[in-house]
């Protein structure tokens, strides 16, 4: 079981965006996947198809605190054949005061080595405890960064938080590995000269860009990853070539 | 377990309806004894002198009405789900305690005013299984409760018992939950899955 995390502080960065689109990658590769949405805005939950007259019996933050267990709470995905998530909703505002979160998912993922090959966990745009959790979690730790100097900025205060908080003890080791350039402008100066920036700061580490493309927006409005609402659309393709570069998986045919 | 709309869930979450165990602060305090007792005391628990006592009502007084602390204490499922019945029977009955936190703090109240030798005989500290089965619940309590919990703990103590704070709060929740039982005709109620914020009449 692989689990990826993707965080950044900043928000509008494409967590989320990617976060679906990497579900959808995975699942159309025939891994079985569980979707964690940490957000309170609940933004996965809905790029994955849920919407509020889906019943649930448990959400993400009744895993955390330990009163349902992930296979319990986890609901298919309704646009994501094959994937399930576990709904965020604003349950998950209270619970940056229960300190016992941050190791829960650590923890607790590894029972369902046999239900699910992949996890794929989105986080708020927040360095609290929720993103501590997953982050504690993570096998693979990827950033969205919008080719821009404030997101820029933010990263090397994600890096800063893994090395500080995160690698000493809670997950020993803990890095940051892909740094995902998103709603990249080829045409803009200020977005070449940031993917150049990362790229230097980050060698090997940075993932070919992710344009911007209203596809993107469309998307969320018809609760759908990218690449299952747009497939052959150029967002699309851009999420294929650097999702493949993250997992090391071939991009899969679209039908 | 019981299923919602997610739209359901999300307003309940928003109305603070999801976050059971952290009530609203209460208030108004119990009761305090009053700093400068007229008449005398009543006859002080055994182990303790008068001096002290006085001394500790008076530092009580001090203490404004209304202000809180936060306890974490350690519950059992079997625990928790007790106390949750033995507050919607207590309320049935004609208890005060109109939010789960003011009676928590009630049972603590009532725990801390035996003593030393009633606890022990009334309460004992409860095996629990030595696996970790339940989690850690947080309350809001009168400031004056906490001293009282933690002076009842002191003198436990100095009676050669050494309980957790916990394990305490779990011995004063299980009389008060066997009380709740016991004034309600020998059962309890099932409580639902989530409790109100407030109850009311």
């Amino acid at each position: 079981m692989t689990v990826y995390t993707l965080s950044i502080l900043k928000g509008g960065s494409g967590k989320t965006t990617t976060a679906a689109d990497l579900v959808a990658f995975l699942t159309a590769s025939g891994r079985r996947v569980l979707a964690i949405d940490l957000d309170q805005q609940g933004n996965l939950t809905t790029r994955l198809g849920v919407t509020d007259d889906t019943e649930v019996s448990a959400v993400a933050a009744d895993v955390l605190v330990g009163e349902a267990s992930a296979f319990e709470a986890a609901i298919p995905s309704p646009s994501v054949p094959g994937a399930r998530v576990l709904v965020g909703t604003q349950d998950l505002a209270g619970l940056d005061q229960r300190p016992e979160i941050i190791t829960a998912l650590r923890d607790h993922l590894p029972e369902f080595v046999d239900q699910w090959d992949d996890v794929v966990i989105d986080t708020p745009p927040a360095l609290g405890l929720l993103t501590l959790s997953a982050l504690a979690a993570a096998d693979v730790v990827i950033a969205p960064v919008e080719c821009a100097t404030e997101a820029y900025d933010q990263l090397g205060k994600l890096d800063q938080f893994i090395a500080q908080r995160v690698a000493p003890r809670l997950r020993p080791g803990q890095r940051l590995h892909w740094v995902v350039p998103t709603k990249y402008h080829n045409r803009q100066l200020i977005d070449r000269e940031v993917l150049e920036l990362l790229t230097e700061q980050y060698p090997g580490r940075v993932t070919s860009p992710v344009r911007e493309a209203v596809a993107a927006k469309d998307a969320y409005t018809d609760g759908k990853p990218v690449s299952v609402y747009a497939p052959r659309s150029a967002i699309a393709e851009d999420y294929a070539q650097t999702l493949a570069t993250i997992t090391g998986i071939p991009v899969p045919q679209v039908p | 377990m019981a299923r919602r709309s997610l739209r359901d869930r999300n307003a309940a979450a928003i109305a603070h309806d999801f976050y059971e165990p952290v009530d609203a602060p209460a208030e108004q305090a119990p009761v305090a004894p009053a700093a400068e007792p007229v008449e005398p005391a009543a006859e002080p628990a055994a182990g303790q002198n008068a001096a002290p006592q006085a001394a500790r009502e008076k530092k009580r007084a001090q203490t404004p009405p209304g202000d809180t602390d936060r306890l974490g204490i350690y519950l059992t499922p079997a625990e928790f789900n007790g106390a949750r019945a033995g507050y919607l029977a207590d309320w049935t009955n004609g208890g005060e305690a109109d939010t789960f936190a003011r009676w928590i703090a009630a049972a603590l109240d009532a725990h801390a005013a035996r003593t030393p030798k009633q606890r022990a005989a009334q309460g004992g500290l409860r095996v629990r299984s030595e696996e970790r089965t339940g989690s850690t619940r947080s309350f809001n309590i009168p400031t004056v409760t906490m001293k009282r919990m933690r002076a009842a703990i002191t003198a436990d103590q100095q009676a050669g018992r050494w309980p957790s704070d916990s394990a305490w709060a779990a011995e004063a929740i299980g009389i008060a939950i066997d009380e709740a039982r016991a004034g309600n005709g020998g059962t309890l109620p099932t409580p639902p899955e989530r409790l109100p914020n407030r109850l009311v009449r």
